[in-house]
């Protein structure tokens, strides 16, 4: 019963991490709270189950399909809504509040055109399970735990070690210097904001498949935890995203299974101000996250 | 006439003058240059209590609205002791989560009514208590504005790193602004309770957080005075305007997208307290 | 030798691999002009940030009239008597002169009438009295590092510190600020600060700290540093040490 609950922690646990992945990329590398980035999620589910249920396409073509597509809305938004903003050095605030505003624009037209009912993906979609000791993993399970590693050690791996992810870097620490080297910052920007669109969009399919419910305001649930495993990980942190994730996912398990499951989505939240009491930097944090 | 004018249009007077209370609480936060999107959660707080206090205590309602004042600062006092010392991006997350929180919380528990909220709660609160309470918190932040004080808040928006050099103690503001701000709020949920006699989780959502800083910022934040006008504004429009009502939400957005880029100072964008 | 005003010792502060300041230790005495100079990067400004608490020793002491800065949050520093101008102006842009200089009396806790008045002998003080209701981010650059200086004043500071105060200045400039730094030695405030114009350094410091690589090479008067080797060698070069001349004022 425990080795479940952790397992399907873990699980959804994994998912945060993706969410928060494409968030922290924003937020870390380019100062920009995007708080649309939970249409994102929302969209690429819809995406994706518009692909399989129209289009026919099996789930290994619908999610990286919906995941590109999404990632080009999010130039797209980002294009109208921040560049302006960050040629004026407008304050994070400002980005936080025009994303906002933008997010419940992007909501409510999201819901009058597909409805608020609840839809899932056909049943059957991802088939399979691996049975050990009294724990079962579906296949989509561990289609949802193989996506996370593999994506977090690509974007990784991207960052460490190609000149792409050495321009974002120069980029995050200071803009006007990686610029003076030639770094292309438009470019670099269009990036960041397509990867960070296609991690939310491949979150949200991974959440819509395993829970087995898409509607349009799942992405704003999902901020919440969101923000939870980017302050718990540290603002900024790729790893910490992923370990904050994990950890958070499990303890919701963990709490739904032995307290009450009601209290499970207020767990996120009593981690998130323990942190700020605590270790604000969180997990791994960089201390320059938190100049007053 | 006026007694039939009031009358006929008593609820919309009233919200009126509730949502230029919290536009007002927001202002207070908004002033130092931080952001708080706590306002709807502290109103939550403030209705509730009150609520509960005036129909299982009967307590007079002055006492209630003292606990709707207070309930909300303690509270405030708790999310903003660690989240002052660190970026402002902290506050605003910090007050999201917090709201979302309360949210579950009054959905879930027996003692406020679950998901349908609470009924029948007497009417206590007429255009007199609000529009009292509006005027007097308006009169005294305006005030406020053209001291010493007003002039360190003034400062910590424009160059936080500058103003502590000055010898302001930004923790302090930070905090005292917020705890102020939960007040003003919890008041205002308060007199919600109190003059629609229902109160239910949704009302005091992210969505209306977000409400109250779109009246905000349309209204301008150099002064007390722009958020009320702010309110008013959004307040009667949907009104005024019937198909405007279903779409409130996307107008909301649509006016924060716009104030932001284009227009950042808002409608009123002079600055209250020049000294010459 | 009197007690002095600010006694810093083994004041350190490392940024992950980089040593910004190593162990460094000086005293400036009251009612002086202390001058700390040297290369690009030798930690100038960082000490300026560690003594005004922007930034938080990584070891040492820093005690100003006695009371002991390090514990003590930048606003708490003010209080006990310090005051700074920046590298890069930092004025509140969208207020007015006198509004900037009133903001610097905020510690003082004075009342609206006598702020006002004692905020416009200081704007008087350094010339500005003329455009107390102007936009501070509208003024000229040579005005504005008035105002600053103006608003620094505010306090009543015990140690005001002045970073590169005459950068950017042309002669006629630099030389109405030197007078006015004078004028305030004479009225009894101490100045710690820190310029790249050797000339003014030269004439205008009581006593001069030269930093290099973190730590202090030289300390002494004007006299002494111009001829010490070290110093010509890391900073001034040797043409510039002969242009400075042997001795006097």
């Amino acid at each position: 019963m425990l080795g479940q609950q952790l397992v399907n922690g873990f699980v959804a646990g994994a998912t945060y991490a993706l969410f928060a992945l494409g968030f922290t990329l924003m937020f870390g590398v380019l100062r920009v709270i995007n708080l649309t980035y939970g249409v994102y999620f929302s969209a690429g589910a819809f995406l994706a189950l518009a692909l399989v249920r129209n289009v026919g396409f099996g789930l290994g073509l619908a999610l990286p399909a919906a995941a590109i597509a999404t990632g080009g809305l999010a130039v797209l938004i980002d294009a109208l809504l921040l560049t302006r903003l960050r040629r004026a050095k407008a304050p994070e605030l400002a980005s936080l509040m025009v994303t906002l505003g933008a997010t419940l624009l992007l909501y409510a037209v999201l819901t009058a055109w597909l409805g608020t009912e609840i839809r899932r993906f056909p049943p059957g979609l991802v088939g399979g399970a691996v049975e050990f000791g009294g724990i079962r993993i579906s296949g989509a399970q561990a289609l949802i735990i193989v996506t996370t590693f593999v994506l977090v050690a690509g974007l990784l791996t991207l960052l460490r070690r190609t000149r792409l992810g050495l321009a974002i870097r120069a980029l995050a620490e200071n803009p006007e210097a990686a610029q003076l080297m030639g770094v292309d910052a438009g470019r670099t920007v269009a990036f960041v904001s397509f990867a960070s669109g296609a991690l939310g969009a491949a979150a949200g399919v991974l959440i819509g498949l395993e829970y087995n419910a898409i509607q349009p305001y799942m992405g704003e649930a999902m901020m919440l935890k969101g923000f939870a495993v980017i302050i718990i990980g540290g603002l900024g942190d790729i790893g910490g995203a992923l370990i904050a994730g994990l950890l958070l996912g499990m303890a919701e398990a963990l709490t739904a299974g032995y307290l009450a499951s009601t209290l499970k989505d207020a767990v996120g939240f009593v981690l998130l101000v323990l942190t700020l009491w605590v270790r604000p930097d969180g997990l791994f944090g960089r201390a320059s996250a938190r100049r007053a | 006439m006026f007694q039939d004018f009031l009358f006929t249009y008593q609820s919309l007077i009233d919200a009126v003058g509730i949502n230029g209370l919290l536009a007002l609480s927001l202002y207070v936060v908004l002033a130092l240059g931080q952001l708080s999107l706590g306002q709807a959660a502290f109103m939550g707080i403030g209705a509730y209590s009150s609520a509960l206090l005036t129909t299982r205590l009967q307590l007079p309602f002055p006492l209630v609205l003292l606990a709707a004042a207070c309930l909300p600062a303690l509270a405030a006092l708790l999310i903003g002791r660690p989240t002052a010392r660190l970026s402002g991006v902290y506050l605003a997350l910090a007050t999201i989560g917090f709201g979302e929180v309360l949210r579950i919380f009054y959905v879930n528990a027996e003692i406020t009514g679950g998901a349908l909220g609470l009924s029948g709660i007497p009417e206590r609160a007429g255009f007199l208590w609000i529009y009292g309470t509006l005027a007097a918190a308006s009169a005294g932040l305006a005030l406020l504005c053209r001291t010493r004080i007003g002039r360190a808040m003034e400062a910590m928006r424009q160059d936080e790193l500058a103003a502590g050099v000055m010898g302001i103690d930004l923790a302090r503001y930070k905090l005292a602004a917020l705890v102020a701000s939960a007040a003003l709020a919890g008041l205002a949920g308060a007199f919600d309770a109190h003059s629609s006699s229902f109160i239910a989780p949704g009302e005091f959502g992210f969505d209306a957080a977000v409400t109250i800083l779109s009246f905000a910022l349309l209204g301008g934040t150099g002064s007390p005075f722009g958020p009320v006008l702010g309110a008013v504004i959004l307040t009667l429009l949907p009104e005024l305007l019937r198909p405007l009502q279903d779409f409130r939400l996307v107008l909301n957005g649509l006016i924060i997208v716009l104030v932001v880029l284009f227009l950042p100072r808002g409608l009123l964008a002079w600055r209250i307290g020049r000294v010459r | 030798m009197s007690s002095p005003l600010l006694d810093i010792a083994g004041l350190s502060r490392r940024f992950r691999g980089l040593v910004a300041v190593d162990a460094v230790s000086f005293a400036v005495q009251p009612a002086a002009i202390h001058g700390l100079i040297g290369p690009n990067g030798a930690g100038k400004t960082t000490c300026f940030n560690l003594v005004s608490g922007l930034v938080a020793a990584d070891a040492g002491t820093i005690t100003l009239a006695g009371t002991r800065l390090e514990p003590l949050p930048v606003h708490a520093r003010t209080r006990a008597g310090l005051a700074r101008t920046f590298q890069n102006i930092r004025l509140f842009a969208e207020m007015s002169v006198l509004e900037n200089t009133l903001c610097g009396q905020h510690t003082r806790r004075l009342a609206e009438r006598a702020a006002k008045a004692q905020a416009l002998e200081l704007l008087d003080l350094v010339g500005l009295a003329a455009r107390a209701g102007e936009r501070a981010g509208a003024l000229a650059y040579g005005d504005q590092r008035r105002l600053e200086i103006a608003r620094a004043l505010a306090s009543a500071p015990k140690l005001l510190l002045l970073d590169e105060p005459a950068a950017g200045m042309n002669p006629a400039e630099s030389e109405a600020l030197a007078l006015l730094l004078q004028q305030l030695r004479a009225g009894g405030t101490t100045l710690l600060l820190v310029e790249h114009d050797m000339g003014f350094v030269m004439r205008l410091c009581d006593r001069i700290t030269v930093l290099n690589f973190g730590r202090v090479i030289a300390e002494g008067s004007p006299r002494d540093i111009r001829a010490d080797p070290g110093v010509i060698e890391a900073y001034l070069g040797p043409a510039l040490a002969r242009r400075l001349g042997p001795v006097d004022p």
